[in-house]
């Protein structure tokens, strides 16, 4: 019994077995050297990782010899790599906000755009593209509801029409901050503000905003899995949810409908540690994996949008008319300002905290 | 000698049982130095570089200093730390209630029964806690089986919000942590020997008061033992909060979740950290200090 | 002591079965008030399960239990009135030794002060006045069986029924508390009903023996009477040491009646108590009763003796036991007692045997 009681208390072990998890890729590194050299990829897991498999790293095993190691790892896992010196991995495949921190703080390596042969980066809008993380994959925050529990004047089409409650009844949810972001841009949408006056976001507004529609939440998302489950369960009607969720549920057959009316693009980044190992083979990957044919190939599968331009030129026509950052959908959304975040989510984070309590 | 007594030796002489035990030696507490020398490097070394590490990099030992104050008194921390505690408080009660119960049951199942029983408790702790959770989320939901039979039966006209509420959230820990309670008091019945309460009963003692004197006084350490070890997982619990809370439903967990996976804020992750490990180290030196845990661990040496 | 005696315990054709396994088959018995009398036999032979009948904890399959006169085969084991003492003792690890005690009074609801005062004058029978508010770990094996003894007697039942309750002490301790509680039980006048496996404990403390085996009781009586005529070689060999020898009946002669051995030689045994009905039977003397003369008498016509050389000698301290030779199938064991001063004889000496017909008893095989 005191052996159970001495043992660290709280979850510790958890943090403890992250840390020591470190040790891990260095293993499978050092049994994975082949002949054109390797690269290890931090990979999202799960569907994406699939895909990302398919359509990027076997065509650029195939064409430079170059063996692809992917590891797991959720943002954590990857600052605390940073942190504790052990720049186990070369490229880092994740949401642009932990790249940008990995910046801010010095981790990464900047892009050689002048080594680029095969991808122009100016193909690459520079709301994309930065010096050290360029986004690759576009994804949006959309407006989803569940068709079956409409009134009589349908689902809400609009962030406005969301928060009319009496016209368009029925339970809603949206996004915590848990998800790293707080669905503020959605707030002043609903409140009027155009589209272009977005950021820099007025939180006073934004909150007197979400306050309005507080009672009709009865649950903020915080897993992208379960925000499009609980619409497809019918605990809400309608939900702020991300589009490669909803879209392939409603290609599945789920009564799910979606709105691109005020959606906000994010984006899926490529980045580089500094002091990778395998520098010049993550070098030519992030170029590779911003080719348009290759890009082509990779968004069709998960229903998101291309950061190169060009690459609608290998896509059905159309393609880009139900895609984020699609020419088709241009003034319907905003793009994600990840600076803005950076700055301000720390703020955030505790008025939402201390707002979800009032 | 008293002239009344019948008894021709004087007890004093012989030698109290509890001092016959051999005394600890050096070599003893050499045996413990590979295990706490495996916990130390594996298990509190990375924990202590994490903190110093994290702390640190908040700045001087002022602006440390200020940023402790700001956290503890930060109303929201505080909020959940109040939640935490309450809600494991309530968690570890309602497991005391079923488990024991369940633990007694335990005792008394022989052969084929006893296998199924044991399996019944112990396979749903094989289970991933997400996988657990999630199919009590397929229960309660409104759509779920709970209110959809409550609908065809026509007890209710809307469905019932289960989900994504206090209750929810303890019932989903409640399920999760029974085991712990289950099997650690059924190992206290065990060792119950079944000849005290024969004596009891053939000293006239019906059922309740045997129970009432006998059997739950010596079932009490076990009781407090799965408390223990239920309150303190409770309170690192997040995963099922997040799942099945609502949004008021936030505890100390989920708040050090946030601050490391979203925030990367790992010196405030520390403070809270650490904010938890004092609180909960206070709570069990106040166990400690009224139920003595080391009489009760003598008292089972000795038997 | 109580001018009305209770305590009568009755028992009739007790039987206990698990499963296909007989643990008691047909026991019959009856305990006077006052009486202490002892259970015993080898493990297995039934003696437990009896005892757990009478206190209740054991169902019998078929039979009666009778306590004063009243049936109490069906009463659940805390109405019975029974004091019961246990081989571990079963004291209440969390209570004090004044806790434990009173534990039987405040099941009966008695008033405070009148516990107190039982207690008191339990623990000073039993001498534990300076450890009431001691804990049972706190306590030696002694102490801790003092305690259980008085938790039985606090509450004056009629009979107290003991399991074994010496067992877990070593032997000096044993023989001492032996003694105690046979005192206690004269001054106290209660019934005893003590089951043991340990013959010395019993033929010590018994009024009554009761010898079981395989479930049956194979005899009954004072322990003198046991010991010296037992009913059955089991018996005889289970208590004591007992010489066996293989004869057959040739004849009456008056009041005794004539065996032959197979080595031919003829005794004449008085055994007016016992009826030899099968021609096979055992010749039983115990081995203090055999008178023993150095040098071989040439008298060897004489009834009932027997030559024979030693063929060993071990020596016990107040007695040497000698095992002699005697051309029979078995060689035959010999108690002298260590008393005289004088030379006992040696080795290979040889010797002449007599197998009194007043000490020697004719059993069935």
């Amino acid at each position: 019994m005191t052996t159970i009681l001495k043992a660290p208390a709280y979850g510790f072990s958890r943090r403890s077995a992250l840390v020591a998890g470190l040790a891990t890729p260095a293993l499978i590194a050092r049994r994975s050297g082949a002949a054109g050299g390797q690269l290890i990829v931090r990979s999202p897991g799960g569907a994406p990782e699939e895909s990302t498999r398919r359509h990027v790293w076997q065509p650029f095993e195939a064409e430079t010899g170059i063996r692809v190691t992917p590891v797991a790892a959720t943002g954590a896992r990857v600052f605390a790599m940073f942190r504790s010196n052990n720049h186990e991995l070369d490229v880092i495949d994740i949401g642009t906000a932990t790249l940008l921190t990995l910046q801010r703080q010095g981790g990464l390596a900047s892009i050689g755009f002048g080594d680029w042969r095969r991808t122009d980066p100016k193909d690459i809008p520079e709301a994309y593209r930065t010096s050290h993380y360029i986004g690759f994959s576009l994804y949006g925050t959309v407006l989803g509801v569940n068709t079956t529990m409409s009134g009589a004047e349908g689902p809400p089409r609009t962030w406005q029409e969301f928060w009319d409650v009496s016209k368009f009844p029925g339970p809603r949810s949206l996004p915590d901050m848990a998800t790293g972001l707080a669905p503020l841009e959605i707030a002043l949408m609903a409140d009027g503000v155009p589209l272009d006056q977005i950021y820099p976001i007025d939180l006073d507004r934004a909150f007197a905003s979400l306050s309005r529609i507080k009672r009709s939440i009865s649950k903020f998302w915080d897993t992208g899995a379960l925000s499009v489950q609980m619409l497809a369960d019918r605990e809400v009607a309608a939900s702020a949810v991300w589009s490669t969720r909803i879209i392939p549920a409603i290609a599945g057959g789920a009564p799910l409908a979606s709105s691109w009316e005020g959606h906000i693009i994010m984006t899926q980044a490529l980045g580089i540690f500094r002091n990778a190992a395998n520098m010049e083979n993550a070098q030519r990957y992030v170029e590779f994996a911003l080719r348009p044919d290759i890009q082509a190939n990779l968004v069709q599968s998960s229903r998101s949008g291309p950061a190169n331009q060009k690459a609608y030129e290998h896509l059905p026509a159309g393609y880009g008319n139900d895609v984020a950052g699609g020419p088709g959908l241009a003034g319907k959304g905003v793009l994600l300002n990840e600076e803005w975040w950076g700055d301000n989510r720390e703020v955030i984070n505790r008025r939402w905290a201390r707002w979800v309590r009032s | 000698m008293s002239t009344t007594s019948v008894l021709v030796t004087d007890p004093a002489r012989e030698l109290p049982l509890a001092k016959r035990r051999r005394p600890r030696t050096a070599g003893d507490w050499l045996l413990a130095v590979p295990g706490l020398a495996l916990l130390l490097i594996a298990m509190i070394a990375p924990l202590i570089w994490f903190l110093w590490d994290s702390i640190a990099d908040i700045g001087t030992s002022a602006d440390i200093f200020a940023n402790v104050i700001e956290t503890v008194s930060d109303i929201i921390i505080l909020d959940a730390a109040y939640y935490t505690a309450a809600t494991s408080l309530v968690v570890t009660l309602i497991c005391v209630v079923l488990a024991y119960p369940m633990a007694a049951a335990l005792t008394l199942a022989r052969g084929m029964f006893f296998n199924l029983l044991i399996g019944a408790i112990i396979v749903p702790y094989f289970t991933s806690t997400i996988v657990r959770t999630y199919a009590w989320m397929v229960l309660l939901g409104r759509g779920g089986i709970i209110n959809q039979a409550m609908l065809d039966l026509g007890a209710i006209d809307a469905p019932m919000q289960l989900l994504y509420t206090h209750g929810a959230v303890i019932l989903g820990m409640t399920y999760v942590l029974l085991p712990y309670m289950v099997l650690t008091i059924f190992t206290a019945m065990k060792a119950i020997d079944p000849r005290l309460l024969q004596a009891a009963q053939s000293m006239g003692s019906p059922g309740w008061y045997t129970f009432l004197r006998v059997y739950a006084p010596l079932t009490m350490p076990g009781v407090m033992s799965g408390s223990i070890i239920v309150f303190i997982l409770s309170t690192g619990f997040f995963v099922t909060p997040a799942l099945m809370g609502g949004k008021d439903d936030v505890m100390i967990g989920n708040l050090i979740q946030s601050e490391v996976e979203i925030n990367l804020n790992w010196g405030l992750a520390s403070i809270i950290s650490i904010f938890a490990l004092v609180f909960i180290l206070a709570l069990y030196w106040t166990y400690y200090r009224i139920a003595n845990i080391g009489a009760l661990i003598d008292q089972e040496d000795s038997r | 002591m109580s001018a009305l005696q209770r305590g009568e315990v009755v028992v009739r054709n007790l039987a206990k079965r698990y499963g296909s396994y007989t643990a008691v088959a047909d026991v019959s018995l009856r305990a006077a008030p006052g009486e202490f009398i002892s259970l015993i036999g080898p493990s297995g032979s039934g003696k437990t399960t009896t005892l757990m009948m009478i206190a209740g904890f054991s169902n019998p399959d078929a039979g009666a239990i009778w306590l004063d006169g009243q049936d109490i085969t069906d009463l659940s084991p805390q109405k019975r009135q029974l004091g019961m003492v246990f081989q571990n003792y079963a004291i209440f690890p969390h209570m004090t030794v004044a806790e434990n005690i009173a534990f039987p009074l405040r099941v009966r609801r008695w008033s405070k002060s009148k516990i107190t005062a039982a207690v008191n004058e339990v623990l000073r029978l039993v001498n534990l006045q300076a450890y009431a508010d001691r804990l049972p770990r706190q306590l030696s094996g002694g102490q801790q069986q003092r305690v259980a003894l008085a938790r039985a007697i606090v509450f004056r039942p009629q009979v107290i029924l003991m399991d074994e309750p010496l067992g877990a002490l070593d032997k000096n301790l044993r023989y001492q508390m032996q003694s105690e509680i046979k005192d206690l039980q004269r001054k106290l006048g209660t019934t005893v009903i003590y089951v043991t496996h340990d013959q010395e404990e019993a033929l010590n403390m018994s009024d009554r023996l009761i010898v079981m085996d395989h479930g049956k009781i194979e005899q009954a009586g004072r322990p003198s009477e046991i010991y010296d005529k037992p009913a059955t070689a089991f018996v005889a060999r289970f208590l004591g040491e007992a010489n066996l020898l293989p004869i057959r009946a040739v004849g009456a002669d008056g009041d005794a009646i004539m065996v032959t051995t197979p080595g031919g030689k003829t005794l004449r045994v008085r055994n007016a108590d016992t009826v030899v009905a099968e021609p096979a039977s055992l010749l039983f003397v115990r081995p203090e009763k055999v008178r023993m003369t150095s040098g071989c008498t040439p008298a060897e016509a004489a009834l009932n003796t027997f030559p024979g050389s030693i063929r060993g000698v071990s020596f016990l301290g107040s007695m040497v036991r000698y095992t002699v030779d005697i051309q029979e199938a078995e060689p035959v064991l010999v108690d002298v007692a260590n008393d005289t001063g004088a030379t006992l004889p040696g080795e290979g000496e040889a010797v002449t045997l007599e197998f009194s017909e007043a000490v020697t008893r004719v059993i069935s095989a």
